[in-house]
């Protein structure tokens, strides 16, 4: 009797003990609490499993911390999704003209962009409700790798996981992995960074943003 | 000679405009039909006034059999549709919507815009080379599409093929 005891006390404690991936987490997030603004480039490959193709497009990141996003495509085409406290809008740029989208489903996508400030707030431990998440150390100079899967049949029905692949030096988020069930996925890798540069905050204006280009 | 107009009028209605009829034969041209292909384009459904802008994959054999499907522009799939030029059906559709916009009006849609099916509900007007809009009396939406990538020659199986998890109950 006392030995079962003793075991599942055991494995009761082991289950409250902060795990490698929470201690990794946290010294991400006190990391990424130093991030005030970044710009990065990125280039995001959607792959089709049943097409056996791949649509590639290129943009730029801006963020501005905390609730600040601006998601440019810039090739194949030209637009920019902006995400700031007060909403979400979408403008596209075509021959040089901009015209603001009315959007529908504005929920869906301030959810998903939600998503990407949460990783550039390196909040990834708000995601353990609905993910389980395991961390794999990178060999040698190689990234470290974040992966989530989620918990729910609800959210699997459109997602089997997303991965984060972590320079371990700079403790910041170099590609990002987007799984779905049928096969497909979404990779976005960033580049170039810059961090903490003073930002026009018209870049992030929902009814009148910048829009020749977020570059510097 | 009421009815004869009424029916002079429905006949004028169901005859596309020589501008309409010049843009679905110049669209006839921009895909190549005869030896099937792989398409990408980046598409606006408009619905009630809101838009939904998304990105379309297409399949399409020679023999007439397609696969269309669509996902956001930040990754996630929405519709999967799977047909020929008779019959199709949904493989995946977007969470609370019925099936029948996606079986009557998109799929329709597609077979009037990429193998020359019939085009009852269907006005097509060209946006530049790479581009058209389509309005869909019927279900009373538009699209808007500009291709971002055509592959010509036989689409993979693979693009076929019901996915198993379809299947399941």
């Amino acid at each position: 009797m006392r030995p079962l005891f003793l075991l599942t006390l055991l494995v009761f404690c082991r289950g409250l003990a902060a795990s490698p991936a929470d201690d990794y987490l946290a010294a991400l997030k006190a990391s990424l609490g130093g991030l005030k603004t970044l710009q990065a480039d990125f280039i995001q490959e959607r792959r089709l499993a049943v097409f056996e193709d791949t649509l590639t497009s290129q943009g730029r990141l801006v963020f501005a911390s905390p609730d600040r996003l601006r998601w440019e495509l810039e090739r194949p085409y030209h637009s920019v999704l902006l995400l700031n406290g007060s909403g979400v809008a979408k403008w596209d740029i075509e021959d040089g003209v901009p015209r603001r989208a009315k959007l529908g489903g504005k929920e869906a996508l301030q959810a998903a962009l939600g998503q990407i400030l949460s990783m550039l707030r390196g909040d990834f431990a708000s995601l353990k409700a609905g993910f389980d998440i395991q961390l794999a150390k990178g060999r040698s100079d190689g990234p470290d790798l974040l992966t989530l899967k989620p918990k729910g049949q609800a959210l699997g029905r459109y997602l089997s996981g997303l991965e984060f692949s972590i320079d371990p030096a700079r403790q910041r988020v170099v590609r990002l992995r987007l799984l779905e069930p049928g096969g497909d996925s979404t990779e976005v890798r960033f580049s170039h960074e810059l961090e903490n540069a003073a930002l026009d905050p018209q870049l992030f204006d929902l009814d009148h943003p910048l829009l020749k280009s977020a570059r510097p | 000679m009421p009815l004869a107009l009424a029916l002079l009028l429905a006949g004028c209605a169901s005859t596309p405009a020589p501008k309409e009829a010049a843009a679905w034969q110049a669209l006839a041209g921009r895909y190549p039909r005869g030896a099937g292909f792989r398409l990408q384009q980046r598409v606006t459904l408009t619905v009630l006034g809101r838009e939904y802008p998304m990105l379309a994959s297409l399949a399409v054999a020679s023999n007439g059999r397609w696969r269309m499907q669509a996902s956001s522009e930040m990754g996630g799939l929405l519709f999967d549709l799977l047909g020929d030029t008779a019959t199709a059906c949904v493989l995946r559709a977007p969470q609370g919507m019925g099936e029948k916009p996606l079986l009557q009006g998109l799929a329709q849609d597609l077979r009037a815009l990429y193998l020359g099916g019939p085009r009852d509900c269907q006005a097509l007007a060209l946006q530049g080379p790479a581009g058209f809009s389509l309005e869909n009396r019927c279900w009373h939406y538009r699209l808007e599409a500009h291709d971002l990538k055509i592959r010509p020659g036989t689409p993979p199986v693979s693009a076929f093929v019901i996915p198993t998890p379809a299947l399941a109950p």
